[in-house]
């Protein structure tokens, strides 16, 4: 007999642990009773209804059973079961109505062994279509109605009926349209009376302003449904790739993009240059980039209607080799490439300075094989007579050791000095040469 | 062959046992206000690490470099080593360098109402900076050395020789300029719409500055090269 009691006195509190509510939209709990009356939706629709349980007890508590019975109704968002609650702790899951057709719809939701009933009712409602891939479809609040994509700055209207399927009239109050991007065409004269089978129409006009995904709404009455198009840009018209100029060292030169027509909207191209040396031992050239940012890789700006070729300017550097250069702009990848020659040196400037018996004689230029060897200086008088026979200074050495640890590629400055004697300032003037594998080159006479 | 100096034999010298280094173009400021040497020649130039920073204005030549930060006057030469630094006086800095690629003069001009414009200017004797005083009308777009110790000075409306006190109007303008740049010879660069500052580039060569970057006037062939952005 003690034994009974007991095991009474312990079940009695674990059937009340779990409590049962629903929440309205705000989440505010309320207790379900033995009946909850979800409300309308039309037939095609949804109606959602958010079921919260607690485990109010103090011990833990297991939900073996949830589930929702009888047409029309569904549970949406529950957990596995079993389902340990720890006390004071809640699930929420939703209990969906979707009748497909109308009239009044019951279930049953139990709870382990408690039993809720649970009511809606599907009135008497226009079918509603939409014109979805240039054909009519029935379509619900149950999921987003998606029409389409246009281009932006483009427009297409999207056709929707209401029809009545039923035996009886259906009155439609009102349709109201929301959401940027969607217009209303020709709206509908509000409210009307739908006969058995008669059917009444009215167009969403879809015109995006951007690349974006648009979202709206159309309500019907107290029916919402969720409207969805995509705006997008335009492709990129074809395009060609090409070097301007520049085949030779120490220059900057143009990569030209030039469209088959004029962009309709603005976008960018990604360009990127990748130098390939000839010259032995060399791997790179540090000065080949593009000026924008000293870089082998931007984003260049596409303006919309641009007409004008798109020149990016780049430095060829001072070492022989090949420069690809590919752009990706839209859809396409284009490649152009530029040949640099090997070439005899280039004498960029020679100075000279005046010291106590002394000349010093600055030469920059570059040298894209790497290979310079001799110069020759010739000095002339103020009558512009040679005062010596050339000077041959063989520079290979020295260059070898510089461009072993050049950073700046085959660019260099060449400071020569030169002891004089007697009347040094009757010398007035200086040509140098420089030669290399290529060849040789002459400065032009350079006065002082 | 006539020899009226007796020529030796060529060493190679001052960069080192090689004689060879890298050359250099110039210097620039970057839009974080560091200045960086440039290297290069024309139409090939690599922007070097930042040498100063919170610089205002710089300008060089082949062999020195001036430029002014917030609070100092700095003088760089082409090792780039610092061989001047004093506080700045108040004002914007424009520069002037001797034919030579010394520098020569510093005006530092104050933002000022009216045709009044209050400046101080530098000359640079002996390895230091020292206060001279000439008066003008009218703000100063750009200085130069004359070479025969007179300053050239280009406003907006006219070209002005200064030569111990004394100002002479070179040239009238009859249209006005909003920028340009005086070499020492008295040639006038005017700059186009939407330039912000012209300096002196290396021997050659003319920085200018405008709102889309900067490019570089060869002041030889008067080819004009992009200065390259600084990677980042």
């Amino acid at each position: 007999m003690k034994l009974w009691l007991l095991l009474l006195l312990t079940m009695v509190p674990l059937r009340a642990q779990i409590s049962i509510y629903t929440l309205d939209a705000a989440g505010v709990e309320k207790v379900a009773g033995s009946l909850v009356n979800v409300g309308q939706a039309a037939a095609g629709d949804v109606l959602d209804t958010r079921f919260r349980l607690r485990n109010s007890g103090v011990t833990a508590v297991t939900v073996q059973v949830l589930r929702v019975s009888g047409a029309a109704y569904s549970l949406v968002g529950y957990p596995p079961l079993p389902h340990l609650m720890a006390p004071g702790t809640n699930v929420d899951f939703r209990v969906r109505f979707q009748p497909a057709g109308s009239g009044s719809f019951s279930a049953s939701l139990q709870v382990n062994d408690v039993a809720v009933l649970i009511l809606g009712t599907a009135p008497q409602a226009a079918t509603v279509l939409a014109e979805i891939d240039g054909q009519m479809q029935v379509v619900s609040t149950a999921s987003n109605v998606v029409l389409g994509r246009v281009e932006r700055g483009k427009f297409q209207d999207y056709r929707f009926l209401m029809r009545n399927d039923g035996g009886g009239s259906v009155t439609v109050g009102g349709v109201v349209l929301s959401g940027g991007g969607f217009t209303m065409i020709v709206p509908p004269v509000m409210p009307v009376s739908l006969a058995s089978g008669q059917v009444m129409g009215f167009t969403v006009r879809f015109s995006p302003d951007r690349a974006a995904i648009f979202q709206g709404t159309v309500t019907i009455d107290a029916r919402v449904f969720r409207i969805e198009a995509v705006g997008f840009d335009p492709p990129l018209p074809l395009a060609t790739v090409s070097v301007n100029s520049s085949s030779q060292s120490a220059t900057q030169g143009k990569l030209s993009i030039q469209f088959l027509a004029p962009p309709p909207t603005a976008s960018s191209a990604a360009v990127s240059m990748e130098f390939r040396p000839t010259v032995s031992g060399v791997a790179d050239d540090p000065a080949a980039f593009f000026v924008g940012n000293s870089s082998r890789s931007m984003s260049v700006p596409v303006n919309a209607g641009l007409v004008a070729p798109l020149d990016v300017v780049f430095q060829t550097g001072t070492t022989a080799g090949s420069i690809v250069f590919t752009v990706l702009v839209g859809t396409q990848t284009l490649q152009a490439t530029t040949t640099i020659s090997g070439a005899q040196p280039g004498i960029e400037k020679v100075s000279v300075v005046r010291g106590a018996n002394t000349l010093q004689v600055d030469v920059s230029g570059f040298d894209n094989t790497r290979t310079a060897s001799t110069l020759d200086f010739v000095f002339y008088d103020r009558a512009g007579v040679a005062v010596t026979a050339p000077i041959r200074a063989d520079a290979s050495n020295a260059f070898r050791q510089y461009f072993q640890q050049s950073t700046v590629g085959g660019m260099f400055l060449l400071r020569a000095v030169f002891p004089t004697t007697g009347d040094a300032s009757q010398i007035a003037a200086v040509e140098v040469s420089a030669s290399n594998s290529s060849g040789m080159v002459k400065s032009p006479r350079t006065s002082f | 062959m006539r020899v009226v100096g007796v020529l030796l034999v060529c060493s190679l010298g001052a960069f080192g046992q090689s004689g060879i280094g890298a050359p250099r173009a110039g210097c620039t400021v970057d839009g974080d206000h560091n200045l960086r040497m440039v290297w290069g020649l024309r139409g090939n130039y690599i922007i070097g690490e930042a040498l100063l920073g919170f610089v205002e204005t710089a300008a060089c030549s082949a062999r020195f470099t001036i430029a002014t930060t917030v609070d100092a006057l700095v003088v760089i030469d082409e090792g780039g080593r610092e061989v001047s630094r004093i506080d700045a006086p108040r004002g914007v800095a424009t520069y002037a360098f001797t034919a030579e690629g010394a520098p020569a003069y510093a005006l530092f001009q104050t933002r000022s109402r009216g045709a009044t414009q209050a400046h101080t200017l530098l000359k640079w004797a002996a390895g230091e900076w020292r206060v001279v005083k000439a008066e003008w009308v009218g703000r100063a777009l750009s200085i130069a050395d004359d070479g025969r110790g007179g300053l050239l000075v280009l406003t907006g409306s006219q070209l002005l020789r200064v030569r111990e006190g004394v100002v002479a109007v070179v040239h009238d303008f009859d249209v006005p300029l909003t920028s340009g740049f005086v070499l020492s010879d008295g040639s006038v660069i005017r700059g186009e719409a939407g330039v912000s500052g012209m300096n002196r580039f290396g021997d050659d060569g003319l920085r200018v500055s405008t709102g889309d970057g900067e490019y570089v006037v060869d002041l030889q062939t008067a080819a004009r090269r992009l200065l390259p952005g600084v990677a980042r």
